[in-house]
C-alpha cells in the first residue's frame, strides 16, 4: 500500500537476456508522459501564450498577483495543508507506535479499520460531519447534555476545516508510518536500556530517531494531497478556508478561463516542486521513494533533530519522576483508540440516515422508512451515474493493472540505473495535486474531443490510478522467488509455459489486489470526473456533490450506503489478495 | 478573458476523433423518437413538475418524459452538450442571467421558441425573449427561525443589518450576485435606484456587518439546510429553498424584500426534437397546469391567472403573490452578465481580507 514500505529484498543476480527488461515499463511511460507531462506542459505553455498573437507573455500572472486574491488563496493552502499534515503526523504517530505494539492477528483487524475509511471517498465523511457536527446536532446535544453552556459552533471555520482534512488524510498517513516502525529492530531498544537509558529516553533516542523516514514521507504525502483539496473547504469551512482548488474550479467551470486557471495550476506546480526538493535537501526523498539508500542527512538538520529528541527526553523527565512514565503507553492506547473510532464514525453513520422517514438528513433519524433506498434504486439518474462508475472503474482497473504489471516485472529485474527514474515517473500521478492534474487533462481533451466521455475519465483515472496499483505490482514482483521458474526451465519447460504455469499462478493475489484497487480509487474520484465529465457524464460521485449542492435528500445516504458496501466488500477481497 | 473550448474547436476535434475512440458521443440519440428529455433543477422541482406538466403531457401527446437535473450552475454543462452535440436535454431550465452568459460565449447555443402567446398580459414582465419562456419566479428574500428569534426578528434588511437590536446567528450568500443588491436595501437604497449597482456603497455596507455573519453559505442546499436544523436564526435565502424547509416542519418565516429571478425553458441549439419541445413549453404555459405545480413546489407562476386556481392561504407562500411581490425587484440580468466576473473577484478578495 504506502510508497514506504516497499523494501528492497536483496538485489538480483544477472539474467542472461541482453534485452533489459526495463523496456516493459515503455507503455506504462509513454501513459505518465502522455496523459500528465504533456497536459501539464500544454497547460503551462497556455498560461505564457496569447492566443491572439501567440507571443509569450506574462500578462495573466500580472492580472494574478495584482488581484491579491489568488495569492492570499495560495498562501492559504499552503498554511491549511501544513496545519493538517502536522496534525496527521503527530496523531497518526501516536497511532502507529500504538499499532507496533500489538500482537499480528489484533494489528490486522486494527489496521482494517483504518483502512476501510480511506476508500469512502471524503465527501461522504466531510458531510456527515456537517450532520453530526451542526449547531443543534447530536454531538451539540451531547455537549449541551454534559453540562456545557454557552454557544456551540463546531462548523464552519478552520478547525472545522483542518479536523475534517486530517480525518480525510489521518489512514495515509499511518499506514506510511507503520513500515518503517513495524522494522525497527526491538533488540535495540532493549540494547539501550541495558546501558542505562529508562524506557522514556529509549523511545526518544532510539525509536524516534530510527522511526523518522517514514514520518517524513507521510508528512510530504500528506501535503501534497492536501494541497489539491477542496471539497473540505467548501463544505466545512467559511470563506477564510477558501483553498486554490476552489478558485480553478470557479475559472474553469464558471468563467471558461482556462489560462487564469493554467497560471494558477504552474503556480500550484511550481510551489509544490519547490517543496519536494527543498524536502529531499533536508530529509532526502529515499525515505519516501522507498529506495534503499538513505542519503546523508544535512548536519544542520541532524543536530537540529537532535536537540529536539533530547528536548523531548527532557521534558518528560519530571513526568516520568511524577510515575506518569508508566502510565504513557496507557494513555497512547486511549488516545490511539479514540482516533480510530473516530475514523469509523461518519463510516457507520449513513446506515440510520438512510432508513430515516424524514425527507431531510438527520442524526439520529426520527422514523424509519425504505423510501430513500427505493428512491435511489428507481431514479434513472443514481442508477445511471452507479453504473456509469462501475463501468468505468473496471477498465481502470484492468487498464492500471495491464501497464503496471509490465512495468513492475520490467523494474523488477531491471540492472540499469534507469529504474529509479522509471519509480519516480510512475509516482509523479501522486505528486502532483489532482487538481492541477484534472485542469490540465480537462483542457487537452478538450481538444480531442475526449471531455464529455467516459473514455475521458477512464483515462484519467487510469493515470491517477497507477501509483498505488504500480507500488502493489512492484511487490508482487519483488516477493517472486524468480529461481523457481529458472527450475521449470531446467525441467524443460518453455517461455511461455512458465510464464502461464509458475509466474502468473503466483502473481495472482498480487494482481488481483492491485486491479481491485485500481477499481476502488476511479469509483470514488471526483476531482477529473468532475472536470472531464463536463457535467454530460455524471459518475456516482459527481452525482453525489450535485446533489450534496442541489438537494441534500436522504437519498444521497442510501447510495452512500450501498458505496460503503460494496467498498468494504471489494476491499476485504483486496487486503485479503495483497502480497504481505 | 480568452476561451480556447471554442465550439469550432470541438466539432472539428469530435469529428476527427469519431472513428478514433468509439465511446465518444454514443449519446441519447439512438432513443426513440417519442421521448423528451428535460431539464429541470431536480428535488422539489421535479416533483412540481411532474405533477403540473409531466404527467398530463405524457398522457395528452402519448410520449413519455425523462427529467435531468441540471448543474447547480447550468453554464459549463449547457456549453458542454450543445459543444459536443450530446443530446443531454431537449429543454432546459435556466434564468436570463445564465442565457446572456451563454450568449455572451462563441457560437450559437439555443433554438427560437416561436411560441404563440395570446394573452402576454397575463404574465409578468420580461417572462418572453425569442430564446426564454418564463415559468416562474423565486426571489433571494429573509428567512428567520421562529423558535429562537421569537415576536423579535427583523422585518427589513435595514432591521437584519441592526445587530444590536436583533442578535442571533445571521447568514448571507458567498456571492456578489443579489447580495449587493441587499446591502443596497439595507443602506436605504430605494428599490427603483438599485440598478446600477453603487459597488463601493454596497461593499462599504457590507463592512458594517461582516463580522457578524457567521456562515457564507454557498449553495441553495446548504441555505435549506441551514434553515432547517437552525444552524443560523436569521438569513438571505432563495424563496424555494427556504420554503422546503418550512415544508418540512421547520419553524421559520419568511420577509418578502429582495431580489426575484424568473426560471424559464430554453431549447439547446442542435436537439432534433425541437418541435415537440416547443409544443412541450406551449404546454406549459396554460395558468392551470402552472396552478398544480405549486402543490409540490414553491415557484411563483410566471402565468397571473394561475392564481384563480391557488387557494389564497397557499398563495402567501409564493413570490408572485400581491402583497409578496411588491417588495421585491427583478434581478438585472445585462447588469449580471456584464459584471459578474469583475465584481465576484472583487467580492471573494473582499470576503477573504
Amino acid at each position: 500500500m504506502s510508497i514506504a514500505s516497499e523494501q528492497v529484498p536483496g538485489t538480483r543476480r544477472p539474467a542472461r537476456r541482453k534485452l533489459d527488461t526495463i523496456f516493459l515499463a515503455g507503455p506504462g511511460l509513454l501513459y505518465v508522459a502522455l496523459l500528465l507531462l504533456v497536459p501539464a506542459g500544454a497547460l503551462i505553455l497556455l498560461s505564457f501564450k496569447n492566443p491572439e498573437t501567440g507571443q509569450l507573455e506574462l500578462t495573466v500572472y500580472r492580472d494574478l498577483f495584482s488581484a491579491g486574491i489568488y495569492v492570499q488563496t495560495l498562501i492559504n493552502t499552503f498554511v491549511i495543508a501544513a496545519q493538517v499534515t502536522l496534525v496527521c503526523v503527530v496523531v497518526g504517530y501516536v497511532v502507529s507506535a500504538w499499532l507496533t505494539m500489538m500482537s499480528e492477528k489484533r494489528r490486522r483487524l486494527a489496521i482494517w479499520l483504518v483502512l476501510l475509511p480511506v476508500w469512502v471517498s471524503p465527501l461522504l465523511k466531510n458531510f456527515a460531519w456537517i450532520v453530526l457536527l451542526a449547531r443543534k446536532g447530536i454531538v451539540a446535544q451531547m455537549l449541551t447534555g454534559l453540562g456545557y453552556e454557552g454557544e456551540i459552533d463546531l462548523l464552519f471555520g478552520r478547525g472545522a476545516v483542518i479536523f475534517g482534512m486530517a480525518h480525510a488524510l489521518l489512514p495515509i498517513a499511518i499506514l506510511t508510518m507503520l513500515p518503517t516502525m513495524l522494522g525497527i529492530d526491538r533488540r535495540l531498544l532493549s540494547a539501550s536500556q541495558t546501558m542505562g537509558a529508562d524506557r522514556r529516553q529509549a523511545f526518544w533516542r532510539v525509536f524516534m530517531p530510527l522511526s523518522m523516514p517514514g514520518v517524513t514521507a507521510a508528512g510530504l504525502l500528506v501535503f501534497i494531497i492536501a494541497i489539491g483539496f477542496f471539497i473540505t473547504p467548501a463544505l466545512l469551512g467559511s470563506p477564510r478556508e477558501t483553498m486554490i482548488g476552489q478558485l480553478m474550479i470557479t475559472q474553469v467551470q464558471q468563467f471558461f478561463n482556462m489560462r487564469l486557471a493554467g497560471a494558477l495550476a504552474t503556480l500550484l506546480l511550481v510551489v509544490t516542486l519547490l517543496i519536494v526538493i527543498l524536502y529531499d535537501r533536508i530529509f532526502g526523498i529515499s525515505s519516501a521513494s522507498g529506495g534503499a539508500g538513505q542519503r546523508a542527512h544535512s548536519s544542520w538538520f541532524r543536530r537540529g533533530g537532535h536537540a529536539v529528541l533530547g528536548a523531548g527526553a527532557a521534558l518528560t523527565e519530571p513526568l516520568s519522576r511524577l510515575g506518569l512514565g508508566a502510565m504513557a503507553p496507557k494513555a497512547m492506547s486511549v488516545v490511539a483508540i479514540v482516533v480510530v473510532a473516530l475514523l469509523i464514525v461518519p463510516v457507520i453513520a449513513f446506515p440510520p440516515m438512510a432508513f430515516s422517514g424524514s425527507s431531510f438528513l438527520e442524526f439520529p433519524p426520527k422514523s424509519f422508512s425504505l423510501q430513500w433506498f427505493e428512491r435511489y434504486l428507481t431514479d434513472p439518474q443514481w442508477t445511471g451515474a452507479t453504473l456509469r462508475s462501475v463501468g468505468i472503474s473496471v477498465v481502470v482497473g484492468l487498464l492500471a493493472t495491464m501497464l503496471a504489471s509490465l512495468a513492475a516485472y520490467g523494474l523488477a529485474r531491471t540492472k540499469t540505473k534507469l529504474g529509479g527514474i522509471a519509480f519516480l515517473l510512475f509516482l509523479m500521478p501522486m505528486i502532483i495535486p489532482n487538481i492541477v492534474i484534472a485542469v490540465a487533462l480537462f483542457y487537452i481533451f478538450a481538444q480531442f474531443g475526449l471531455v464529455a466521455t467516459d473514455f475521458g475519465i477512464a483515462l484519467g483515472h487510469t493515470l491517477t490510478a497507477l501509483p498505488i496499483v504500480f507500488v502493489i505490482m512492484l511487490l508482487t514482483f519483488r516477493g517472486f522467488d524468480w529461481r523457481l521458474g529458472d527450475a521449470a526451465a531446467t525441467l524443460g519447460a518453455s517461455p511461455m509455459q512458465r510464464i502461464r504455469h509458475v509466474l502468473l499462478p503466483l502473481i495472482r493475489g498480487g494482481a488481483l489486489s492491485a486491479f481491485l484497487f485500481g477499481l476502488l480509487h476511479s469509483f470514488d474520484e471526483l476531482t477529473i470526473a468532475l472536470f472531464v465529465g463536463g457535467g454530460v457524464k455524471q459518475t456516482l460521485p459527481k452525482k453525489m456533490w450535485d446533489d450534496i449542492l442541489l438537494s441534500v435528500s436522504p437519498t444521497l445516504a442510501a447510495a452512500a450506503v450501498v458505496v460503503i458496501l460494496l467498498v468494504t466488500i471489494l476491499f476485504v477481497i483486496a487486503e485479503r489478495a495483497r502480497p504481505k | 478573458m480568452s476561451t480556447t473550448l471554442t465550439r469550432r474547436h470541438f466539432m472539428q476535434s469530435t469529428a476527427a476523433l469519431g472513428l478514433a475512440s468509439p465511446m465518444v458521443i454514443t449519446g441519447t440519440r439512438a432513443r426513440a423518437q417519442s421521448s423528451l428529455i428535460v431539464g429541470d433543477m431536480g428535488g422539489a422541482f421535479y416533483e412540481g413538475f411532474k405533477t403540473g406538466f409531466y404527467d398530463d403531457f405524457e398522457k395528452d401527446f402519448d410520449i413519455s418524459i425523462s427529467a435531468t437535473t441540471m448543474q447547480p450552475d447550468p453554464l459549463p454543462q449547457f456549453k458542454m452538450a450543445v459543444d459536443t452535440n450530446t443530446n443531454l436535454f431537449d429543454v432546459a431550465l435556466m434564468t436570463p442571467e445564465h442565457m446572456l452568459r451563454v450568449q455572451n460565449l462563441d457560437g450559437e447555443y439555443f433554438e427560437p421558441l416561436n411560441l404563440t402567446i395570446d394573452n402576454p398580459e397575463d404574465f409578468i414582465d420580461g417572462n418572453f425573449t425569442e430564446y426564454f419562456a418564463g415559468i416562474g419566479i423565486y426571489a433571494m428574500i429573509m428567512g428567520c427561525r421562529q423558535d429562537s428569534m421569537g415576536e423579535n426578528y427583523p422585518k427589513t434588511w435595514t432591521e437584519f443589518w441592526n445587530t444590536e437590536s436583533f442578535q442571533g446567528r445571521r447568514g448571507l450568500w458567498r456571492s456578489p450576485v443579489t447580495t449587493l443588491e441587499i446591502a443596497l436595501l439595507a443602506d436605504g437604497v430605494a428599490p427603483a435606484d438599485i440598478y446600477p449597482l453603487d459597488v463601493d456603497r454596497a461593499f462599504a455596507a457590507l463592512d458594517r456587518i461582516r463580522k457578524d455573519i457567521d456562515i457564507w453559505w454557498t449553495s441553495g442546499a446548504q441555505a435549506t439546510q441551514l434553515l432547517q436544523n437552525g444552524e443560523l436564526d436569521m438569513m438571505s435565502a432563495w424563496s424555494t429553498r427556504a420554503y422546503t424547509a418550512i415544508a418540512s416542519g421547520a419553524p421559520a418565516g419568511l420577509t418578502w424584500e429582495g431580489v426575484y429571478n424568473i426560471d424559464g425553458w430554453t431549447i439547446p441549439k442542435g436537439t432534433e426534437k425541437v418541435d415537440l419541445a416547443r409544443e412541450f413549453i406551449q404546454y406549459t404555459m396554460d395558468p392551470e397546469r402552472q396552478a398544480k405545480f405549486t402543490q409540490k413546489l414553491a415557484l411563483g407562476p410566471a402565468n397571473q391567472k394561475a392564481y384563480d386556481f391557488i387557494d389564497p392561504d397557499l398563495a402567501k407562500q409564493f413570490p408572485t403573490a400581491p402583497d409578496n411581490f411588491d417588495g421585491l425587484i427583478l434581478l438585472n440580468a445585462e447588469y449580471w452578465a456584464e459584471n459578474q466576473d469583475a465584481l465576484t473577484e472583487r467580492f471573494e478578495q473582499w470576503i477573504l481580507s
